[in-house]
């Protein structure tokens, strides 16, 4: 069943002297990420779009404390308005979304998956929140140019 | 054991191939490990497609790799393929460069942490693709720092699978 396992093939399966040079290159690819990602996203984010399928379906004040939902009406069409401007909130394909101190999230979803959720609190430029099953995307920008366009 | 003819070949990658599909579903039952990349994962079932790699070859471990993602789509449903495709192509491209380029100069374990990293690199990149947000790829040094110790912890897997398991028809470099 098992078999021999010598020191030498320990040696070959766990280290090799060329791993440092493998390493090395990795370390040097997560330095270059590290240094793009404190370059360009650091800039705090002031308002936030919705998309549905890439297309803009509201814009959203970050400065403002305010929560909205987000959902698709019967005729397909996404809405995100204010909570207190429905009189019947949705019963399905909804998300909560919560304005906060400057921070969105996503607090609440009848997703079958709930990743938006896990997304957590956003608010740098770029930053962004996705839900698959309902086919939203909310990316938060700041006021001038950053990198939280389009690629 | 030896795995000369076809039909053995055949029976033993099916096996891996469900025990690789458990991997598979198991971790899908896992919170993610970076909340913000769901996407993002240790990839258990790569041990088993390393493990193909050493003992089947390239070929065989392409296959692996598609039927494994096709199946595992089937169960967990479509909407994470493009990311598990993406993923493990890339994957297995760079593991099976370095495996046949530089194995045994570098280790097994480095084979599975070079491919891990790039799987979870590849996976960021199709998530800002699908989503045309390229502000996903801030997330790429902490994807990075997670993939290192789950790609070591696979390494090990890998290790233990060839320790442990049966031997196979195993590659003269690995004998």
């Amino acid at each position: 069943m098992s078999q021999s396992f010598d020191k030498t093939e320990n040696k070959r399966y766990f280290f090799s002297r060329g791993d440092i040079i493998v390493y090395a290159v990795l370390l040097a690819v997560i330095g270059v990420f590290t240094a793009v990602a404190l370059l360009g996203f650091n800039k705090t984010a002031a308002y936030a779009v919705v998309y549905h399928n890439d297309d803009t379906v509201c814009s959203i004040d970050l400065t403002e404390d305010c929560a909205y939902v987000y959902y698709v009406d019967a005729n397909n069409k996404a809405v995100c308005v204010p909570i207190g401007t429905l009189s019947d909130l949705p019963t399905s394909d909804y998300n909560y979304i919560t304005v906060l101190s400057g921070e969105l999230f996503v607090s609440s979803a009848d997703c079958n998956d709930l990743t938006c959720k896990l997304f957590g609190k956003i608010s740098k430029d770029g930053e962004s929140i996705i839900c698959l099953p309902h086919g939203m995307k909310i990316i938060v920008f700041s006021d001038d140019k950053g990198l939280g366009g389009d690629l | 054991m030896t795995v000369n003819s076809p039909t053995k070949r055949l029976v033993v990658l099916a096996v891996l191939l469900a025990c690789s599909l458990i991997l598979f579903l198991i971790e899908s039952l896992f919170p993610p490990l970076f909340a913000l990349a769901p996407y993002v994962k240790i990839g258990l079932s790569n041990c088993i497609l390393l493990y193909v790699l050493i003992n089947f070859g390239v070929g065989e471990a392409y296959v692996f790799m598609l039927a494994k993602n096709l199946l595992g789509s089937l169960i967990c449903g479509f909407y994470a393929f493009p990311f598990n495709i993406a993923g493990s192509f890339c994957s297995l491209t760079v593991m099976c460069l370095l495996y046949k380029l530089l194995y045994p100069k570098i280790s097994v374990v480095c084979i599975s942490v070079s491919g891990a990293v790039v799987s979870n690199i590849a996976r960021t990149l199709v998530a800002a693709l699908i989503m045309s947000t390229k502000g996903l790829l801030v997330q790429m040094p902490i994807v990075c720092l997670i993939s290192l110790p789950a790609g070591i912890l696979v390494g090990f897997l890998t290790i233990l699978m060839i320790k442990y398991l049966p031997k196979l028809n195993l590659t003269p470099k690995m004998r």
